[in-house]
């Protein structure tokens, strides 16, 4: 079912609002990971550390939950559908594994912001816990980068569904 | 391989005419190179969770335990060396 041009826009909005604020966030994410990585004041990479917590749970978790759920209504509110070009399954792959080892990240992430928390916690604990939130982040980000490339050039490219629901 | 700039504007396919290049081809090689990029990588993740060591929150905490505090000017012996 096709939505109504206005509707369909309205909705695209949204998604890309989401889709680009996620990568945003998570670019924050691994900013903060290399300040808490690499600054030489403990109090600065502290911060770094214990902001990520907030920022995993109430931005970057919202957005990659509202990034795949609009998605998938825009895609099948759209005559692009859900299955019938590679390029959304593609883009889809990439929502639900991102928002997959996501979720599985988050205990991670409150054990580094516990820890960050202790006074007693030292220089060299803070840099060894940074490395985990860095390296994460920048794999996500050039995962969210390849999901944005796709959505902005839509290589060609029908499936077999796609190919029988055109014919 | 990619549509024209007048297609990336929309935020529709473009109007079905029946028997476009994109219908009478089979799938396109970036397909498949992306395919088998996906492939590797779910592999490889699987891998890691599974087969691999811990990846939960406990490998990424630091290995000494900070709970306990140590004075370094404290130079007594530990309390079982008096047993």
């Amino acid at each position: 079912m096709t939505m109504p041009a206005r509707l369909r826009k309205a909705v695209l909005t949204v998604h890309v609002t989401t889709s680009v604020g996620w990568l945003g966030a998570t670019a924050v994410v691994f900013t903060l990971g290399v300040v808490g990585w690499a600054s030489p004041d403990v109090q600065l990479a502290r911060s770094a550390l214990l902001v990520l917590e907030p920022i995993t749970m109430y931005v970057v978790l919202p957005l990659a939950f509202a990034s795949l759920l609009i998605g998938v209504v825009q895609a099948l509110g759209s005559r692009w559908g859900l299955f019938r070009h590679y390029w959304v399954i593609f883009k889809l792959l990439i929502n639900i594994l991102a928002l997959a080892l996501l979720l599985m990240y988050l205990g991670t992430v409150r054990q580094l912001a516990s820890v960050a928390a202790d006074p007693a916690s030292s220089a060299t604990d803070l840099r060894e816990l940074a490395a985990s939130p860095t390296l994460h982040a920048s794999l996500a980000l050039l995962a969210l980068l390849a999901a944005t490339v796709l959505a902005i050039y839509k290589p060609r490219g029908l499936t077999r569904f796609g190919r029988v629901r055109h014919s | 391989m990619y549509r024209k700039t007048s297609d990336m504007q929309n935020d529709e396919p473009p109007a079905d005419t029946g028997s476009t290049p994109e219908r009478r081809e089979g799938t396109p090689t970036w397909v498949k190179v992306a395919g088998a990029i996906a492939v590797a990588v779910i592999v490889g993740l699987i891998v890691l969770l599974v087969v691999g060591d811990n990846h939960g929150p406990g490998r990424h905490a630091p290995s000494g335990d900070s709970t306990e505090e140590v004075d370094p000017t404290d130079h007594r012996p530990p309390s079982d060396a008096h047993r």
